[in-house]
C-alpha cells in the first residue's frame, strides 16, 4: 500500500445529523453570540429551497447571518424556465425568513455556447471562481452550504472549492465550521425529472481526476451510484468514461427495502446485456448516510488500487445518478484523494438544462416528508478528536 | 472472461467491444468502400482528410480499426475466412502487407477538456494559444510513443528508452529537452507538460502559468515522421497515419486555430480529422486542393443498395457472436392469410368509396369495370382500387378543364406511376391498418444512412428473434410484429427526445409542426406530391424586407430557426441532400426528416417528396 493511502481516513468518526438533531444542535450552537454565520444556498424553483434556513432561524431567531444566494441561468430556452413564478415566491419567502439586507445575490451563467456549437458547462468553474481566498471567509465563524436548491452540476465544485478553503488554504490560526445541508424527499425527487441533459460530458472541476490524461493512460474503474430514471444518463456517462471495470452501487439499506432490487430490474439489461457487470463488482450504499457511503467507496477504491498497482495503478470515476445525499459521500472520497494527492478519482455527473415537475400541487403535497440533513465536514469536531 | 454476449446488437459502438478480435469478427469490410475512392484519386494518404457524420455513423470505429492493435490481429489471422476479405481491403490501400503492418495509427481523441482552457481567467489568448499547442503536443507526442510500443510488441512504459527520436531539432522546436534522445526521455518530458497543464486546469486554487511550457507551433505533426523512429536501428515503420477524433469537441476557436495551422503548414503527413456534423464551418479553403473530406452519411446516401448489403452483413457477423446461435431473420412478405378479414374489408370499403366518388358521372365506369373484372388477390385489387381513387381525384381536380368523355382503362396506366403506385400503398396500408414498416430493406431505410440508428431497431427485433427461438418457435418475425415493434420503438425514441434533446421546447414544436404539414400534404386524396412529402427546402427568394439575402441565417431574426436547425443536424432529426432543380445545373439543398420520425408520423420513407418553405414559415413552426 502506498505510504499516503492508509486505512486511516478522514471523516472517522463523523457528524450526521437528522431533522430535530439539527435544530436542537443549532439552539445550542448559535446560541454563542460570537458566532456568524454565512449560509450559501441557491435560487431555484424547488419547494425545499428555504427549509434549511428557516428551520436555523426558528431554532436560533438570534443569528447573525448573511445570505449569499446564487441564481444561475439555465439557458434561454430551459424546461425550468416556466417555473419561474415558484422560484419569484421562494425568493419573497427568503426576504421574509432573513431580511432583504442580509442577502448578497451572486448571478453565475451555467452553461455557454459560442457560435453554432453546442453549449457547454462552465457553472462548475464559474461558482467556484465565487470564492477566491479565504480572506472572504474570515469575518464567519460557520460556513453553511445549502444544496436543496443548487443544482448537481455546481455544488460539487462549490463544496470542493469551500472545503479547500477552509481545509487546505486556511491561515495556521483560522478554525472555521463548515457544513452542508440537504432537504431530501425522494418521492418529491422523483416528481422534478431531469430535461436535456447534457451529452457532451466533462468532469466536475476540481475534480477532473486523471482519466484523461493520455499520457498516464491507466484502467479505469467506474462507480455510477444509481437511481431511477437515469438510463440514458447512465448510457453517456459511460460513453464518455469507456471503463475497464464497473462496479454500480446501489442502495440498501433503504426506506423503501426494495428499492435496490427495482433499480436492478430497471437496468437489468444495461447492466448485464451492454455492459456484462460481474455481480460480484455489485456495491451496497446505505440510503441516508453520506459518510458510509464515503468510507464504502473509499476502501473500494483503495482496495481496486492495492489490486493493480503491479499493473501501474488505475483511475477512478464516480458518477452520482440518484440523491444528493449519496452524492456528498462520493465528493468526500473524491476530495480526500484529491488532497492525498494519491489516486486520481474523477467526479462525471450528467446535468440537465432544466427540470420539469410532474404535478406542482401533487408535489406541493409532498413537502410534509421532507427529511432535514446536517452533515458537519469541518471544523471544531475534527480539530479536537485531532488534538 | 471472454463470454459470448445474448443479444450482440445492443454493443452499439465499437468501443464498447472489448477486444480487438470482436472487433474486428463485428466490422464489415463493405465499410472500407469509402477509403478506396479516394485512395484510386491519390487523397487517402499524406493529406488532411476530415471524416464527417452525425453521431452513431461509424467515425470511430473506422479509426479504431486503423490501431497498431487492430492490424496486428487483423494480420496474425489473415487468412482465417473470418478476417480475409477485411485483410484483402486493407492490402488494396497500403496499410498492411505479408510481411506486416506497414501503418501507424496515432490515435488522439479530443474531449471537452481542452476546451477548459478557455475559461481560465487571467491570461490573454497568445498565452491560451501556447498551452493548447503544448498540451497537444504533448499528448500526440506520447500517443505516438505508445503506438510503436504497441506495434512492435514491447512493454509499456520499460521498452519506451528502446525507441531512438533522432530528429536534430533543426527549427529548434524543442527548447527544454534535448534532442535526440531515446523515446523514455520524450515520452517523460512530454507527459510532464500535459500533467502541469492538467494541475493548471483542476486547481481550486489559482496556479501561476508561468512554470508551464507553453508552444507558439504544433510542431509534433512535423517532427513524428517516421524517419526520425528506430529500434535497434531499425526504422518502426513507414507510414504515420495521426488521426484526431471528436474534433467537434474543441471550442469555436481551437478548432478553427488548429484547422488554420495545419492547412497553412501543408505538412505531408498523413491526418485525419474525425468529427460531427455540428462542427462544419466554413474552412475558407477549397475541398481538393488544400483538404479532402469524406462524409460517410452522403456516402452511403448515394450508395444505397451498398448500404443496405453493409446492414445486411453486420447483422450476419452480430447475430453469429451471439451465443444462442439464433439467424437475424425477418419476414419479407406480407402473411395475406393471417390478415384475410383486413384484406377483404379493405377491397369492400375502397370499391364502395369509388362507387360513392362517382355516383353523379359516368367518366369512370370502365376504370370500376377493370376494377371489378380484375383478376387478382384481396390486396392486389385493393390497391388497384386505391390507384384509381388517386387518379379520380386528381382528374375531379381539373375537371373544369376537361370534358367529361369516359376514360379508358389504357388511361390508368398512362397517368399513374410508380411514385403513385407507392402513395397507394401507403394510404391503404394506413387507413386499414395494415403492416407497413417491415421487411429488411424498410427497416436499411429507416435507419437513414447511421448504423448505431439500425442497432437501435435490430436490437429489439433480435431479442424477439431470442424469445421466439426460447419458445421453439421459427424464429422469423412476421410483418405484423415487425411493423407494431418498428412504430413502439420510434414512439420510445420520440418520447426520450424530448427529455435529451437542448432546446427541446423549440425543437419538438419544430418538428411536430413540419411533420404535420408533411402528413397533410402526403395524405391529400389526389396524393400530389407521390408518393409523399418529407422534407423541405428553405427559399431564401423571397425573405422578409430589409434583410440581404444572404445574411437571413445570421440575422437576430431567425436566431431561434438557426438553433433548431443546428440541433436537429446534430442530433440527425433532418439530414441535408442536394438535389438539382430548375436551371441547369442548379442546385438546391433539401432538408429531409429522419426516417424515424417518419415511421413516428406516419410519413412514407422514400426521398424526392419536398416542398419549398420560405424562412418566416418556418420560424411560425417554431412558434406556433
Amino acid at each position: 500500500m502506498d505510504k499516503k493511502i492508509t486505512n486511516q481516513i478522514k471523516w472517522n468518526p463523523y457528524v450526521l445529523m437528522k431533522n430535530d438533531e439539527c435544530c436542537n444542535f443549532w439552539k445550542e450552537h448559535f446560541a454563542d453570540a460570537q458566532r456568524k454565520l454565512l449560509y450559501v444556498m441557491g435560487k431555484g424553483f424547488d419547494f425545499r429551497m428555504n427549509m434549511g434556513v428557516s428551520k436555523i432561524l426558528q431554532s436560533s431567531p438570534g443569528i447573525k447571518i448573511t445570505c449569499l444566494l446564487i441564481e444561475f441561468d439555465e439557458g434561454k430556452s430551459s424546461s425550468s424556465k416556466k417555473y419561474s413564478p415558484l422560484v419569484k415566491e421562494n425568493f419573497e419567502e427568503l426576504k421574509q425568513l432573513v431580511g432583504e439586507s442580509n442577502i448578497q445575490i451572486k448571478s453565475i451563467e451555467l452553461w455557454r455556447s459560442a457560435g453554432t456549437k453546442k453549449k457547454r458547462r462552465v457553472g462548475d468553474k464559474n461558482v467556484s471562481d465565487l470564492f477566491n481566498n479565504h480572506d472572504e471567509l474570515k469575518n464567519y465563524t460557520d460556513v453553511i452550504v445549502d444544496i436543496s436548491a443548487l443544482p448537481r452540476g455546481i455544488y460539487f465544485s462549490l463544496i470542493g472549492k469551500l472545503l479547500s478553503l477552509v481545509e487546505v488554504n486556511k491561515p495556521n490560526d483560522a478554525t472555521q465550521n463548515f457544513f452542508v445541508i440537504t432537504a431530501e424527499n425522494a418521492a418529491l425527487d422523483k416528481n422534478i425529472q431531469d430535461t436535456e441533459p447534457d451529452d457532451e460530458l466533462s468532469f466536475a472541476f476540481g475534480f477532473l481526476g486523471g482519466s484523461e490524461l493520455t499520457s498516464e493512460n491507466k484502467p479505469k474503474i467506474w462507480l455510477p451510484i444509481l437511481g431511477e430514471d437515469q438510463l440514458y444518463q447512465i448510457h453517456v456517462a459511460h460513453q464518455k468514461v469507456k471503463p475497464e471495470e464497473i462496479c454500480p452501487v446501489f442502495p440498501f439499506p433503504s426506506k423503501n427495502p426494495r428499492r435496490s432490487d427495482n433499480l436492478m430490474i430497471e437496468y437489468h439489461r444495461l447492466l448485464f446485456d451492454e455492459l456484462s457487470i460481474e455481480a460480484q463488482n455489485i456495491i451496497y450504499v446505505p440510503e441516508q448516510n453520506p459518510f458510509e457511503v464515503y468510507r464504502t467507496l473509499y476502501q473500494t477504491i483503495v482496495n481496486y488500487y492495492d489490486s493493480v498497482k503491479v499493473l501501474g495503478g488505475c483511475d477512478i470515476v464516480i458518477s452520482v445518478f440518484s440523491s444528493k445525499l449519496l452524492s456528498i459521500g462520493a465528493l468526500l472520497v473524491a476530495f480526500e484523494f484529491k488532497i492525498l494527492d494519491t489516486i486520481k478519482v474523477g467526479i462525471l455527473n450528467v446535468d440537465s438544462s432544466g427540470y420539469n415537475i410532474n404535478s406542482e400541487e401533487r408535489s406541493k403535497r409532498l413537502i410534509g416528508q421532507t427529511e432535514l440533513f446536517l452533515t458537519w465536514l469541518a471544523g471544531e469536531p475534527y480539530t479536537k478528536s485531532n488534538d | 472472461m471472454s463470454i459470448k454476449p445474448r443479444n450482440p446488437f445492443l454493443l452499439r459502438a465499437s468501443e464498447r467491444i472489448e477486444s480487438d478480435a470482436s472487433f474486428l469478427r463485428l466490422y464489415s469490410p463493405l465499410v472500407l468502400e469509402l477509403l478506396q475512392d479516394k485512395f484510386e484519386k491519390g487523397k487517402l494518404w499524406n493529406n488532411i482528410l476530415f471524416i464527417r457524420s452525425s453521431p452513431g455513423a461509424g467515425k470511430t470505429s473506422l479509426l479504431r480499426l486503423f490501431e497498431p492493435n487492430t492490424l496486428l490481429t487483423l494480420h496474425n489471422r489473415r487468412s482465417s475466412d473470418e478476417f480475409k476479405e477485411l485483410y484483402k481491403k486493407l492490402q488494396k490501400i497500403n496499410v498492411v502487407t505479408d510481411e506486416g503492418v506497414d501503418m501507424l495509427g496515432v490515435t488522439l481523441a479530443f474531449t471537452r477538456n481542452y476546451e477548459i482552457l478557455e475559461d481560465l481567467s487571467g491570461i490573454d489568448n497568445a498565452k491560451r494559444s501556447r498551452l493548447f499547442f503544448s498540451l497537444l503536443n504533448s499528448r500526440i507526442i506520447t500517443a505516438t510513443l505508445r503506438s510503436i510500443l504497441q506495434l512492435k510488441r514491447l512493454k509499456f512504459p520499460e521498452d519506451l528508452c528502446k525507441i531512438n527520436f533522432t530528429y536534430n531539432n533543426e527549427e529548434l522546436y524543442f527548447k527544454k529537452i534535448s534532442v535526440p534522445c531515446n523515446g523514455y526521455e520524450l515520452y517523460d518530458w512530454a507527459s510532464e507538460i500535459e500533467r502541469s497543464i492538467y494541475n493548471l486546469l483542476d486547481s481550486f486554487i489559482p496556479n501561476t502559468y508561468d512554470a508551464v511550457e507553453g508552444h507558439s507551433e504544433l510542431f509534433s505533426i512535423m517532427v513524428l515522421k517516421p524517419d526520425y523512429f528506430f529500434i535497434d536501428e531499425k526504422p518502426v515503420c513507414n507510414n504515420i497515419l495521426f488521426m484526431l477524433d471528436d474534433v467537434h469537441k474543441l471550442s469555436s476557436s481551437q478548432r478553427e486555430m488548429l484547422i488554420k495551422y495545419l492547412l497553412e503548414k501543408r505538412s505531408n503527413a498523413s491526418l485525419w480529422l474525425a468529427e460531427r456534423l455540428e462542427a462544419l464551418s466554413n474552412l475558407g479553403t477549397n475541398e481538393g486542393r488544400d483538404y479532402n473530406e469524406i462524409s460517410i452519411e452522403d456516402y452511403w446516401k448515394d450508395h444505397e443498395s451498398k448500404f443496405e448489403k453493409l446492414l445486411r452483413n453486420i447483422s450476419v457477423k452480430r447475430a453469429a457472436d451471439s451465443r444462442e446461435e439464433v439467424e437475424f431473420t425477418l419476414e419479407d412478405n406480407l402473411q395475406e392469410d393471417d390478415l384475410a378479414d383486413a384484406l377483404k374489408k379493405a377491397k369492400e370499403d375502397t370499391i364502395n368509396a369509388i362507387n360513392k366518388l362517382t355516383a353523379n358521372t359516368t367518366k369512370y365506369d370502365q376504370w370500376k369495370k377493370h376494377i371489378q373484372s380484375f383478376d387478382g388477390s384481396d390486396l392486389e385489387t385493393s390497391l388497384l382500387t386505391k390507384k384509381i381513387e388517386i387518379l379520380i381525384n386528381r382528374d375531379i381536380n381539373k375537371r373544369q378543364l376537361a370534358l367529361d368523355f369516359s376514360l379508358s382503362v389504357e388511361e390508368i396506366e398512362e397517368k399513374a406511376d410508380e411514385k403513385v403506385n407507392t402513395a397507394a400503398k401507403l394510404f391503404l396500408f394506413k387507413q386499414f391498418n395494415l403492416p407497413y414498416y417491415f421487411a429488411f430493406p424498410v427497416i436499411a431505410k429507416i435507419a437513414t444512412n447511421n448504423i448505431e440508428q439500425f442497432l437501435g431497431f435490430a436490437s429489439p427485433l433480435y431479442e424477439r428473434m431470442l424469445s421466439m427461438n426460447l419458445n421453439m418457435e421459427i424464429v422469423s418475425v412476421s410483418a405484423r410484429e415487425q411493423d407494431k415493434e418498428i412504430r413502439k420503438i420510434a414512439n420510445d425514441k420520440w418520447k426520450e427526445l424530448q427529455k435529451i434533446i437542448p432546446d427541446s421546447f423549440l425543437v419538438i414544436k419544430f418538428i411536430e409542426n413540419l411533420c404535420r404539414f408533411c402528413y397533410n400534404e402526403t395524405y391529400k386524396p389526389n396524393a400530389p406530391y407521390a408518393p409523399g412529402v418529407n422534407g423541405f427546402s428553405i427559399d431564401t427568394t423571397k425573405i422578409v424586407q430589409l434583410i440581404k439575402d444572404e445574411d437571413w441565417l445570421t440575422n437576430e431574426i431567425y436566431k431561434d430557426f438557426h438553433t433548431v436547425l443546428h440541433t436537429c443536424l446534430a442530433y440527425n432529426l433532418l439530414h441535408k441532400r442536394e438535389t438539382l432543380q430548375g436551371k441547369k445545373g442548379e442546385k438546391k439543398t433539401v432538408y429531409y426528416i429522419n426516417r424515424w420520425l417518419c415511421v413516428k408520423f406516419e410519413l412514407p420513407l422514400n426521398y424526392g417528396g419536398w416542398r419549398s418553405k420560405k424562412p418566416e414559415d418556418l420560424l411560425r413552426w417554431i412558434k406556433k
